[in-house]
């Protein structure tokens, strides 16, 4: 006979380095029901975003999180340059592509290497690791910062990259995708790991849509929604392709993340070949003023920034949705049906940034 | 008809592209039928504006965004859409709490305890209310 219980998946578990809690309601050892529990870490930054000057909350959102701030600071000034009426020289709009892409590398790695670390696999976690430390050289190389990087202003970039540092991120990306072609056959092939993740989790397209999915858990699902595909900074002019797979379990969404380490690499490179010569900022003049959405794509998915402005220097209403946010419903829908055994690699499979969720 | 206020630079406001005002009594049948047409919800806003609240639901059709957008008299019970989509339950737990916008009918209803605690700060995101001014 079934014996039903409630036990709490979290705050603290070994697969969280952040605070989020799961209760599960399990049948044996079948999930049933999850609902999701946060707050345990809010930081009420939109608040805080309508009290600084719409300058000072570059420095705000990119505090937001330390994995994806470039990206943050990207989505809040694209925001205000809309409301200021701002057009960003075309050598800033490259140079926050390469920073963006760099990110979204390190970000990765850093998931594919927890992945690992939650197989008991410390060695390919090491690896990841090793290899996103030379990520994180590449930001102390070029701005001065090695997690909150400080370089997206409102107008432009606060920092130019020069031919020597360019130089030195394309051969320091040779090293890293050799790394990475190492590390990304033994996540993608090893059968202990596919065992742990092939089935597992499984959202269909269908459900992604419905449950307002972004990033790697839609696109593993087999929906091609990407906010890159829009244009935002130079990605019209490089173009993009939404990486996709089909399968919605939590191997098609580890093999989007890893496929997007390689669509990265070729971005970066091909924003270096291309990245045209002028300006790197424009001195934004008066206030922002009016309503406007902003929308870009972290690592994680869909980042949707709303600002209003009535003219003054503070905002209105500074209104900041984040993926984590947004993918926390589609892994409520995910668990119902999985072993308990199996919910933490599920939970990690979104790739969980609660720093992001606790805004 | 009053004019426009003007930016410093002689420029209108900007305004959100796509966005449709809707009465609140048609919200929950816009939003079916956002829901029909296929649209992923992307999340809700709430602005404070005085005696009203002004709420945007955001929707997303493949790169296309939409926006419906109600303005309803602060303590006017407020449909929820989670009924219709799921997703839409933390976003409404959260802007009930931080707000008051009473919402009624979410599917997973935190009773005020998804982000706040006891003894805590009530409505902080109201203008008047702020949890440092007491």
């Amino acid at each position: 006979m079934a014996r039903r219980t409630t036990i709490p998946f979290g705050p603290q578990h070994p697969v969280l380095p952040e605070p989020i809690q799961l209760k599960l309601t399990l049948d044996n050892e079948t999930v049933v029901e999850a609902i999701p529990h946060i707050g345990y870490v809010h930081r009420g930054v939109e608040k805080a975003g309508e009290r600084m000057d719409f300058g000072q909350n570059v420095f705000l959102v990119e505090r937001i999180c330390g994995i994806c701030s470039f990206i943050h600071a990207l989505c809040y000034c694209q925001g205000i340059e809309k409301l200021m009426d701002v057009e960003v020289p075309p050598r800033a709009r490259y140079l926050r592509v390469i920073w963006s892409e760099l990110h979204r590398m390190q970000s990765h790695h850093l998931w594919l290497g927890l992945l690992a670390d939650a197989f008991g696999y410390e060695s390919l976690f090491m690896q990841f690791w090793r290899n996103r430390e030379r990520l994180m050289d590449i930001f102390e190389r070029t701005a001065g910062s090695r997690v909150i990087i400080s370089t997206c202003a409102i107008g432009g970039v606060r920092r130019d990259i020069s031919p020597e540092n360019l130089q030195y991120i394309l051969d320091e990306l040779v090293v890293i995708q050799k790394t990475l072609d190492d590390a990304v056959d033994v996540v993608l092939n090893d059968r202990t790991i596919r065992a742990r993740t092939v089935g597992k989790g499984v959202l269909t397209a269908k459900q992604a849509l419905e449950l307002g999915a972004v990033g790697p858990v839609l696109r593993g699902s087999g929906v091609a929604v990407d906010a890159r595909t829009e244009g935002f900074a130079a990605y019209g002019e490089l173009g993009i392709e939404p990486v996709t797979e089909e399968a919605g379990d939590s191997y098609a969404r580890t093999k989007v993340r890893a496929r997007e380490c390689y669509q990265s690499l070729d971005l970066v490179r091909r924003a270096i070949e291309r990245l045209p010569d002028g300006d790197i900022a424009v001195r934004p003049r008066g206030r922002p003023d009016g309503r406007t959405v902003s929308r870009v794509e972290q690592p994680r998915g869909e980042l949707f920034y709303f600002m209003g402005a009535d003219g003054s220097a503070r905002l209105d209403r500074l209104r900041i949705r984040t993926p984590t946010f947004a993918n926390v419903p589609p892994l409520v829908a995910m668990l119902p049906g999985c072993e308990m055994a199996d919910v933490p690699v599920i939970t990690l499979s979104i790739d969980p940034c609660i720093s992001c969720t606790e805004r | 008809m009053p004019e426009t206020p003007k930016h410093e630079g002689g420029r209108p406001p900007v305004q959100v592209d796509n966005v449709e005002t809707v009465l609140l009594t048609d919200l929950t049948a816009r939003v079916q039928a956002a829901h029909e047409q296929g649209l992923r919800f992307v999340t809700a806003t709430c602005l404070d504006a005085g005696d009203d609240y002004e709420l945007y639901y955001h929707f997303a059709h493949g790169a296309a965004l939409s926006h419906l957008h109600v303005r309803v008299k602060k303590g006017t019970p407020v449909p929820s859409i989670s009924g219709i989509y799921m997703c839409a339950f933390l976003v409404e737990n959260e802007i009930k709490e931080l707000f008051g916008v009473p919402i009624t009918d979410i599917v997973i209803d935190y009773k005020g305890h998804l982000l706040l605690t006891d003894g805590g700060p009530t409505t902080p995101m109201l203008k008047r209310q702020s949890p440092t001014s007491s």
